[in-house]
């Protein structure tokens, strides 16, 4: 998986770089988001705004994240494009994540 | 009606060309975005499924997924040769299991799998799975909506 990250203040923003997140990169983004994690990173914006698709495991990837980061640290996304919204949707999941619709509001929410 | 078949190797790796695949194909039948999105993610699901569950992540396996297309619906057989899907598993595609709504209060009770065979449940208009001749056969249709304006007033 290929992300574009830089560091607004305390805030980490990592934008996906490519364009599908299903199950042979799913465990690949896992690790990627974990290792930010385990970097420190305690308030982070994950920028979907390149992502065309997600399959089931790719969100599977997210709520394990989301379950790393814990109650103390903030996992939000930013940008998902109107099909990928229509899976948080489906599932529910835009209940469990807090969803902002560009980078520049998930920022200021956090700070 | 128009037929295409795709096979491919059992690799999680081959499954994104199938799937842009069909969304071209469903764009081209009259589908919106949102509803050849519906339509590929289904059959990726279905497709993660074959090669994860029925064939266990081995590579060397065929996938086949094959595609039909109507004037008022799409048709997709996604169909392997391995382990047959477990009868809860059936239940779960066919019936769709009622979920409570996940608690943002506490995402830590929120599983991270599991969903594939309710996405694929609720998305479509019809679903099944058969076990013929050592074959798994999924079948998936939906319907192509047209939008038409109301003239009833």
């Amino acid at each position: 998986m290929r992300f574009d990250d830089y560091k607004s203040g305390a805030i980490l923003v990592a934008k996906v770089l490519d364009g599908r997140i299903a199950a042979d990169v799913a465990p690949r983004f896992k690790e990627a988001l974990i290792e930010y994690v385990a970097q420190g990173n305690r308030a982070i914006v994950l920028d979907l705004s390149d992502v065309t698709f997600i399959d089931s495991s790719g969100l599977g990837a997210l709520i394990a994240s989301l379950k790393v980061i814990g109650p103390d640290g903030e996992l939000v996304l930013s940008g998902a494009q109107e099909t990928v919204m229509s899976m948080f949707k489906l599932t529910r999941m835009n209940k469990v994540f807090r969803m902002f619709s560009d980078v520049d509001s998930a920022i200021t929410a956090l700070s | 009606m128009s037929q295409l078949c795709l096979s491919i190797d059992s690799d999680l790796a081959n499954m994104s060309i199938v799937a842009v695949a069909v969304n071209r194909i469903c764009q081209y039948a009259g589908f919106d975005n949102i509803g050849a999105y519906q339509v590929e993610l289904c059959v990726t699901e279905a497709m993660t499924n074959a090669i994860l569950h029925a064939y266990h992540g081995e590579r060397g396996h065929t996938v086949l997924v094959r595609i039909e297309v109507d004037s008022d619906r799409m048709l997709l057989e996604i169909r392997d040769n391995g382990t047959p899907m477990p009868s809860d598993q059936v239940e779960r595609l066919i019936a769709g299991s009622k979920q409570p709504d996940p608690d943002d209060a506490d995402p830590a009770s929120i599983k991270e799998g599991g969903r594939g065979l309710q996405i694929m449940h609720d998305l479509m208009d019809e679903v099944g799975y058969f076990r013929e001749d050592a074959a798994n056969r999924l079948l998936l249709m939906k319907r192509i909506r047209v939008a038409t304006s109301d003239r009833t007033g």
